[in-house]
């Protein structure tokens, strides 16, 4: 019997095939967005990874400094350890590929000498092997990966220029490197090099970036590590390949986040879909239920049968999916990317892999989400008995009676929430997102209410749209659920998009404040190498000298750590020849006493950025601890800044604070203010000829404030999806829901019309009911959107980011917003009024107008 | 399509493109007319490509019967440019530097081999000049706190070298009893007479030896007699040359013998020389014929598949002089890791035919692995 029912439903479906294809699309829609965030994930630790395994693939240890770089001495204490069966040092840089746009070298010095194997092709004939021993003596060779060669257009014995800070470096191709090899996800911008040659082209001779480290066979790798770290003392890192990976994963981890959360909110939206797309088809199909159940079906055959046709849709929406996500993320890549590469230091993502386990993970999510949607539906379905499903009259409605109580419940939900939140539930890191989640929730359970309230207060004047709004408080069964989903998906639209207004207001007006400089003055390979090798000691002072400059502020910097592991950035600002002005005493506090804010710096006390305090919780007073070379380090906490460059902290100190704690620093940027008249632009023609040797990256401040918008505007880039699925819910929603409507409705539509409304009436009461739907989804929405905005930004924010964000209205947004989600919802109507405007009067049968 | 080819285990393949390389170099090759000046010319001769300082010898707890362990004890040089490259860096280096320990347990019969492979730098390895004692040096294997150490001390010379790993290590004293050879006429050695090729060399034949040497968990208080030899040269070998058998040997009646055959692809030797250094000191060197050295028995390495031979017949018309020898055990193979290495040298023990007990290390090279470097 179940065959022959699975047999009807399918052909069921073969002839709806709108429905069928929403309902595929709904999972599609869910698994795709699902695929597409987990792959990017994945994909962005996975070029680090596989950077990692391809460059240190053999080490079962590393030693890594507390900044950038070791002091080479350490090399010889690691040596000397009992539990080291072999160890050797590399030392890694990024230098610019000259005459290219956005090219970088991930240069990779090592010593050809150690117990370690490198993929280097020779091309297998005896005398290209005389080629390895150029890697010694000739300057600048270099061994490339084959992919990467090809971009370049070199070949062995080809030469090519790259910039490295200021200075440009002519490399000569000496072999090909292929580290793809060993780590098929490895960067193809590795490239080789003798361990002398990159210390002297890159000005790092005393310096490694890292040792690696392989153990005694029978010794315990845990033990090892400790008694190695010990051994070495404070003053550097020990980490096996996981923690490191570990510690890459912790850079990201808020990113990541926020990308799974909004993968889960399309999933969401996908179930919403299925759901509309499910109760349409069912409705539809209700004359058909009542037979199969009069004829002997069980009630429990019936929801099988429902859950098993929904079961099949969901397997064709994740085929669907599979490919969309997979697609969907190809595009996203590049954006996501250079997120990455700018805020993150990491590698950026070339391949992206497929790991077994995210189908099985997409499968789940669209089986499950499939049968979460049609759940509902099918259960009201199956319950019912067979006179109801067969009658002429549409189906009784429940929420009407229960919509005040849904929405009490909604309010009570809040009301228990909020009371959590200040009770203690804010200690928790994850409360923003609980507050979100329970106003997400609310929404739709306040709708019913809301919706019933509004639209039958409107006076029915005339038959038009005003009817169709009063129409939408008497099918409440439909038409909340619609209202509901739009509301919510307007709230999250409405919210991200206040928050990111904010933001960039609270960014516009900081950065007004903190660049004052008229150009800003950077290695070329800055973008990368964030200034770790110093500028040339002739750029320096020709600049400071130039006669249209009037002074000159100088930045020295430092990747670093707190005691505790967290990465900060240590940076020291200095006016040339006037070491008594103190940058950071003019930059914008959020607490410290300004006046004597320049006194305390050069007694070495240092200022913090604010989500430096918010992580720590220190506040002015406390001491910020950093781990150095000669172990920690405490400074006392002079001030907190408002600084939204990074979210990890910048802590901003003398020059002989940074100094003292890390050694000589060299001037990494430069900020030149001109004197008063001088236009930068042509200043900044004019240094470019005269310092046509040097690598230089001249920005003018408009320049440089742009190019601060664009990498905010690139790291919000991916929410835009909720824009587009604000929309497909506004369409698909609203059109299903109307189509629902005119069905169950068609006797009252034929009734209608046999008393003489014109099909033009009758459109317009389709049209009415339409932009009835989207007009309170969107008000709903507004609602809520504001609120989630403040939970973002007050909560969520302050919890994992820690900035400030003053809120600011961005009208314009919003408007544009509202109108596309209005004439979605409105050309979303377009079709099922004109099917409505079409019932001829012949649907009245005799049994309706007994 | 080009063919992979991954830098070897054995960094082999990069010292021939360096050996490759350096023919096209300006180093010097070794000559007659060497102007020797001691104790200076003990230091290294940068202008050649290649050396190395040699110690072998058994050696023993002082009232044993008969020695305990025979020890081998290397350090060489092998240019990589004439001329430091002008780097700014400590790892800018104009020399490789290896080191070599072996250990073998006469007595349990077990042989222990430790290398130790790096460019020459601070730290690492160098060879210092007078006025400074130590001659050569390399930091010690990983895991092994220190360096290993050839310096003068005296008229004679101090060894040191360990590794922790492998458990092995020396720590000797060496004092000539008698003084220096040369081993060829004004020290250049002939290695292929029609191309010239040949090296500086010259030997301590018998130094006394006292220290100790480490094996396992035993630190042991030894003495012993050891022979000390040290070659510079460019260019050894000729190309139909695949390794050499070589002898240092001490007779009971106060006599000392060095003898080696340069082997051709065929396994016959090729070149052959010997010197003879009488009780009373008196230098002899010999022109042996071919055949000088007959191979026994042979064994063959389970570990690399080379198949060495492991007791000679010797013979020396010209000096009247026949002694059988014979490994003190078999299993004395040394096979570097890092540099592709694969040679034998062992403890060796034999008599004339007129009942002298002789011993002393026998070294055989070219029998497996890769050819080498010289």
């Amino acid at each position: 019997m179940s065959g022959r029912l699975l047999g009807a439903m399918l052909a069921h479906w073969r002839q709806s095939r709108t429905l069928t294809v929403l309902t595929v699309l709904g999972v599609a829609l869910g698994v795709g967005s699902v695929v597409c965030i987990q792959l990017i994930n994945q994909g962005a630790l996975a070029a680090f990874a596989g950077g990692m395994r391809a460059v240190s693939g053999e080490a079962d240890l590393v030693v890594l400094g507390h900044g950038p770089d070791l002091d080479e001495t350490i090399y010889r204490e690691v040596l000397a350890h009992p539990d080291v069966r072999a160890a050797w040092p590399l030392v890694r840089a990024w230098a610019k590929v000259a005459g290219r746009e956005d090219e970088f070298v991930d240069i990779v010095g090592v010593d050809v000498f150690a117990p370690v194997d490198y993929p280097v092709d020779v091309g297998g004939s005896d005398a290209a092997l005389g080629g390895l021993a150029d890697m010694l003596t000739d300057p600048g060779w270099i061994a490339l990966t084959p992919e990467f060669a090809g971009e370049l257009d070199l070949a062995v014995g080809d030469t090519f220029t790259v910039a490295v800070s200021d200075r440009l470096l002519t490399l000569s191709v000496g072999a090909l490197v292929d580290f793809r090899r060993r780590a098929p996800l490895a960067s193809r911008k590795l490239a080789l090099m003798d361990i002398a040659q990159a210390q002297h082209l890159l000005d790092r001779g005393g310096h490694v970036d890292q040792i690696d480290v392989r153990i005694r066979r029978d010794r315990d790798l845990a033990t090892a590590q400790r008694r190695l770290q010990d051994t070495l003392g404070p003053g550097v890192r020990v980490l096996s390949p996981e923690q490191r990976q570990e510690s890459a994963a912790g850079l990201l981890a808020a990113f990541r986040l926020n990308l799974t959360a909004l993968s889960l909110i399309s999933v969401m939206v996908g179930v919403f879909l299925i759901f509309s797309a499910v109760h349409a088809s069912l409705v539809r199909r209700r004359r058909q239920f009542g037979l199969l159940r009069s004829l002997g079906a069980e009630r429990g055959q019936v929801l099988r049968v429902i859950l098993l046709e929904a079961a099949l849709l969901g397997v064709a929406g994740t085929l669907v999916g599979l490919p969309i996500g997979y697609g969907a993320a190809m595009l996203n890549v590049d954006t996501v990317s250079s997120t990455l590469t700018s805020i993150y230091l990491l590698d950026e993502i070339e391949q992206l892999r497929f790991p077994p386990l995210l189908v099985v993970v997409a499968v789940a999510v669209g089986l499950g989400g499939a049968l979460l949607g049609a759940l509902l539906p099918a259960l009201d379905i199956s319950r019912r008995d067979p006179v109801a499903l067969l009658g002429a009259a549409g189906l009784p409605e429940r929420i009407g009676r229960m919509a005040p109580g849904l929405a009490l419940l909604g309010l009570g939900i809040l009301l228990a929430v909020g009371i959590w939140y200040s009770a203690g539930g804010h200690e928790l890191r994850t409360a923003g997102f609980v507050l979100a989640f329970f106003l997400m929730v609310s929404l739709p359970l306040m709708t019913p209410l809301v919706l019933r309230a509004v639209c039958s207060r409107i006076p029915p004047r005339g038959f038009g749209w005003r009817l169709g709004w009063r129409g939408l408080a008497t099918r409440l069964q439909s038409t909340s659920f619609a209202v509901a989903a739009l509301a919510v998906t307007v709230s999250m639209l409405v919210g991200i998009t206040l928050l990111i207004g904010s933001f960039r207001a609270t960014l516009d007006t900081w950065i007004a404040r903190s660049l004052t400089a008229d150009i800003y003055v950077t290695g070329a390979s800055w973008q990368r190498d964030l200034g770790r090798t110093a500028l040339s000691d002739t750029v320096r002072t020709r600049l400071a000298a130039h006669d249209a400059v009037e002074y000159v502020d100088l930045q020295r910097r430092r990747e670093g750590r707190t005691d505790s592991g967290r990465p900060v950035r240590l940076i020291a600002i200095a006016r040339e020849g006037r070491t008594d002005e103190h940058w950071s005493a003019r930059t914008p506090l959020l607490a410290g006493d300004l006046d004597r804010l320049a006194g305390r710096l050069d007694d070495g006390a240092v200022v913090i950025s604010e989500p430096l305090a918010r992580g720590l919780d220190l506040a002015v007073g406390d001491s910020l601890r950093l781990a150095t070379p000669d172990g920690p380090r405490a400074r006392p906490i002079a001030g907190i800044a408002y600084d939204y460059a990074s979210e990890h902290g910048v802590a901003y100190m003398a020059v002989p604070t940074l100094e003292s704690m890390i050694g000589p620093v060299g001037v990494a940027a430069m900020a030149l203010t001109l004197e008063p008249g001088r236009d930068p632009e042509r200043v900044i023609d004019a240094l470019r000829s005269e310092l046509a040797g040097h690598a230089l990256e001249l920005r003018s401040n408009r320049r440089l404030r742009a190019e601060v918008v664009d990498i905010f505007d690139q790291t919000f880039a991916i929410t835009r999806i909720l824009q587009f699925m604000a929309l497909v819910i506004a369409v698909c929603g609203v059109s299903l829901t109307l189509l629902i409507m005119a069905r169950e409705r068609a006797t009252e539509l034929a009734l209608y019309r046999a008393l003489g409304a014109t099909r033009r009436q009758v459109f317009g009461l389709g049209l009415g009911e339409g932009t009835g739907l989207g007009a309170l989804g969107l008000a709903l929405g507004l609602g809520g959107g504001a609120a989630l905005a403040a939970i973002l930004i007050l909560v969520i924010n302050r919890d994992w980011f820690g900035w400030t964000i003053r809120f600011a209205l961005p009208a314009g947004a919003l408007l544009a917003q509202a109108v596309w989600i209005m004439g979605g919802a409105v050309l979303a109507a377009v079709y099922p009024a004109l099917r409505a405007s079409r019932t001829p009067a012949s649907e009245l049968t005799r049994e309706d107008l007994l | 399509m080009r063919l992979g080819v991954l830098i070897p285990g054995c960094m082999l393949a990069l010292v021939l493109a360096i050996a490759a390389a350096a023919a096209a170099q300006s180093w010097r090759v070794a000559a007659p007319g060497h102007p020797w000046s001691f104790p200076d010319d003990h230091h290294a001769m940068p202008a050649y490509r290649s050396e190395w300082w040699y110690l072998t010898g058994q050696v023993g707890a002082a009232d044993a019967a008969t020695p305990r362990f025979g020890v081998q004890m290397t350090i060489f040089r092998i240019g990589l440019a004439p001329v430091r490259p002008p780097w700014r860096s400590d790892w800018a280096a104009r020399d490789l530097v290896m080191g070599h320990l072996a250990v073998s347990d006469l007595e349990s019969g077990r042989h222990l081999f430790s290398e130790v492979l790096t460019r020459a730098g601070p730290d690492r390895g160098g060879f210092p000049q007078p006025p400074d004692s130590v001659v050569a040096w390399v930091r010690a294997p990983a895991g092994t706190p220190d360096r290993w150490e050839i310096a003068r001390a005296g008229a004679g010379f101090r060894v040191r070298a360990a590794d922790a790993h492998q458990g092995i290590g020396l720590d000797l004293v060496l004092t000539p009893e008698r003084p220096r050879i040369f081993q060829g006429p004004g020290g250049y050695s002939v290695k292929d007479p029609e191309a010239a090729a040949g090296s500086l060399y010259y030997s301590y034949t018998r130094l006394d030896a006292h220290g100790t040497v480490i094996a396992g968990a035993d630190t042991v208080a030894v003495s012993g007699r050891t022979w000390f030899d040290r070659e510079v040269f460019t260019s050894q070998l000729a190309s139909r040359h695949v390794g050499w058998d070589w002898f240092g040997l001490h007779l009971d009646d106060g006599r000392d013998l060095m003898a080696f055959a340069l082997r051709d692809t065929a396994g016959r030797a090729d070149v052959t020389h010997a010197t003879l250094v009488a009780a009373d000191g008196e230098v002899e060197w010999l022109d042996p014929p071919a055949d000088f050295l007959v191979p026994r028995r042979w064994w063959t390495s389970e570990r690399t598949g080379a198949r060495y031979p492991v007791a000679w017949r010797l013979t020396l018309p010209e000096v009247d002089l026949a002694l059988d020898l014979e490994a003190r055990f078999d299993d004395q193979e040394n096979v570097g890791r890092r540099s592709g290495i694969v040679y034998w040298e062992g403890a060796v023990v034999g008599k004339t035919d007129r009942g002298v007990e002789v011993s002393g290390y026998g070294e055989l090279t070219g029998y497996g692995g890769g050819p080498l470097p010289f």
